[in-house]
């Protein structure tokens, strides 16, 4: 009894507990109780949430049969199995296997994913910064599909992990192991101070939309990368935008807007933050709209910088030295190559001013095992029924 | 002595002089008012009423208290206004900061949301409430998504709670009101 006690003492002092299934969804033993317990929260309001507005959008993009609570948590499960800590040590977990035979489809324009010679994939590494979400088992299998380079020769290699003692390959995007970490339930993370409360759930079933996206698509479309957002956006220079309609931020959006439009206990306030987050996704879809947008801007800029270039001699002219001549002349070399940049995005923003984004194939390549309606409403039904 | 105490007596000295000059006009005002009786030629009726006098008077009989509580409302909301998240502010962020909706933007939603529920359960706070989501959707330096749910909630609320304000002029660009359009 006394060994029990202790035992018990020390799970809780150290937040460790054990591999647990909920709802289909396994839950690694880094993941903390008070984490595990909020997602839970979400997935059962997901699952019971009353949908009286259907949202056609949302419902033509998931390709759901119907918009009801078990389909919509049918959908995540299909492309989020896994969910590990923040605490997750992914240098120590990484399993490597040689023979697995990818697809032999386009790789995705995906910036720095060049061939490395490291055994644990850069991008994967843990920062250091405050992880919200973020999508893991679809970079392990485009990794692996990218490849390592040994002596010289480019090499696919199939990666998986160690998941509490079971070995988890990325056969497929749909291997859907998602990372969560503190940013996500933080205090100023929060839409309302209770951590459970409905506009907190829906806030982090968003997110849980957005990377479960990220467990879909083929060849070009595998795991729906971001896009850098263009030189006029709010996140200029950051890839966290995307050039298709159906991508992470869509499904987000519509997520949070199919189940804010729902909810009977968010309180004006919620529903306005809900309401600008759900703008804030969208707003990163670059389409036709935003492109004349970006139209006007750089015309604006090329007037400007070529009238500097106009009156270029003149102010070499004024120059008091050589130095100072070289010094302008440089400067005005860099604004001569930035026109160049201007006019080549420019002719490229014309041709797509009536540019509405299309979708992209989000049929997932590679092996993977569906969990069908019934499998998933049934393990939920028994957590519910549990309580 | 005292600096405190300095300021303290100016202070109370400008309130002191403030009053009594509004009391003037007052006077002034009211004396017009007093001069018309049932001798008073109708032509002289008609001139006073127009008269600027008259018209301040009117003005000042209007309950001094609503005037005060309106510029309180609309210093409140143009004190929300500078605490808009900006397109500089966004554009300084990391990329771990902005892969997802920054905690900027979602207060910023809360607090506009809190605006717009004092505007419903308080009529007098609804005209300067649509000035102020006018303001914010027009500011050109706010953030794109804050100033679309402006936009967004200043045309729901017009019909919500009936109250003329114009909108065919607003300065708002096309991609700010097509993005607005993804709430409905």
């Amino acid at each position: 009894m006394k060994h029990l006690l202790l035992a018990t003492l020390a799970t809780t002092l150290l937040n460790v507990h054990a591999a647990e299934d909920f709802g289909s969804i396994r839950f690694h033993s880094s993941v903390p109780e008070l984490q595990s317990s909020a997602l839970k929260e979400d997935l059962k309001y997901l699952f019971k949430t009353p949908v009286i507005h259907v949202d056609r959008e949302f419902q033509q993009m998931t390709g759901l049969e119907k918009v009801d609570g078990p389909q919509m948590h049918n959908w995540i499960v299909n492309r989020v199995r896994y969910i590990v800590g923040e605490s997750f040590q992914l240098e120590n977990s990484i399993l490597f296997q040689e023979g697995f035979k990818f697809p032999q489809t386009e790789l995705p324009s995906l910036p720095g994913m060049e061939q490395k010679k490291e055994s644990v994939p850069q991008g994967l590494s843990n920062s250091g910064v405050k992880t919200i979400m973020t999508n893991i088992g679809g970079a392990l299998y485009l990794m692996g599909k990218v490849g390592f380079e040994f002596d010289n020769m480019v090499t696919q290699m199939l990666l998986g992990l160690d998941l509490d003692g079971k070995e988890v390959y990325a056969t497929s995007p749909r291997i859907g192991i998602l990372q969560v970490g503190e940013g996500l339930f933080d205090e100023e993370f929060r839409l309302n101070p209770e951590l459970t409360a409905p506009s907190n759930s829906i806030s982090r079933i968003a997110t849980l939309f957005h990377e479960a996206r990220h467990s879909d698509g083929n060849g070009r479309s595998t795991s729906f990368p971001h896009a850098l957002c263009p030189m006029t956006h709010a996140y200029a220079g950051h890839y966290a935008c995307e050039d298709v309609s159906n991508g992470p931020y869509s499904i987000g959006a519509l997520s949070t807007r199919s189940l804010m439009l729902n909810c009977t206990d968010c309180s004006m306030e919620e529903k306005t933050a809900l309401a600008v987050s759900t703008l804030d996704s969208f707003s990163r879809v670059n389409s036709g709209v935003n492109n004349a947008l970006r139209l006007m801007e750089y015309q604006k800029a090329y007037t400007l910088y070529s009238e500097i270039l106009q009156v270029g001699d003149t102010i070499i002219a004024s120059a008091e030295s050589e130095e100072e001549k070289a010094i302008i002349q440089e400067e005005l070399n860099a604004l001569r190559d930035y026109l160049q940049t201007l006019l080549v995005s420019m002719e490229e923003l014309k041709s797509q001013l009536n540019v509405i984004p299309k979708p992209m194939d989000d049929t997932p390549e590679g092996e993977w095992t569906p969990v069908q309606i019934e499998k998933s409403k049934e393990s939920m039904i028994k957590e519910i029924s549990n309580l | 002595m005292n600096p405190r105490f300095l300021i303290l007596f100016a202070a109370i000295l400008i309130y002191v002089v403030a009053a009594m000059i509004a009391d003037e006009k007052k006077e002034e005002a009211t004396d017009a008012v007093i001069v018309i009786d049932q001798h008073t030629p109708r032509e002289t009726i008609t001139e006073l009423h127009d008269s600027p006098k008259v018209k301040e008077a009117q003005k000042l009989q209007a309950r001094p208290q609503d005037k005060v509580v309106s510029e309180t409302i609309t210093k409140e909301l143009k004190e929300v206004l500078q605490t808009l998240p900006t397109l500089d502010h966004l554009k300084k962020m990391d990329t771990h900061d902005v892969h997802h909706t920054p905690v900027v933007l979602k207060e910023s939603g809360v607090m506009i949301g809190k605006i717009l529920q004092k505007a419903e359960t308080d009529p007098s706070r609804r005209k300067p409430t649509l000035e102020f989501l006018l303001n914010c959707a027009e500011g050109k330096d706010y953030a794109p998504a804050v100033r679309a749910v402006c936009w967004n909630s200043l045309l729901t609320h017009i019909s919500q709670w009936k109250i003329f304000f114009p909108v065919s002029k607003a300065k708002v660009p096309p991609s700010i009101k097509s993005l607005a359009l993804k709430l409905q």
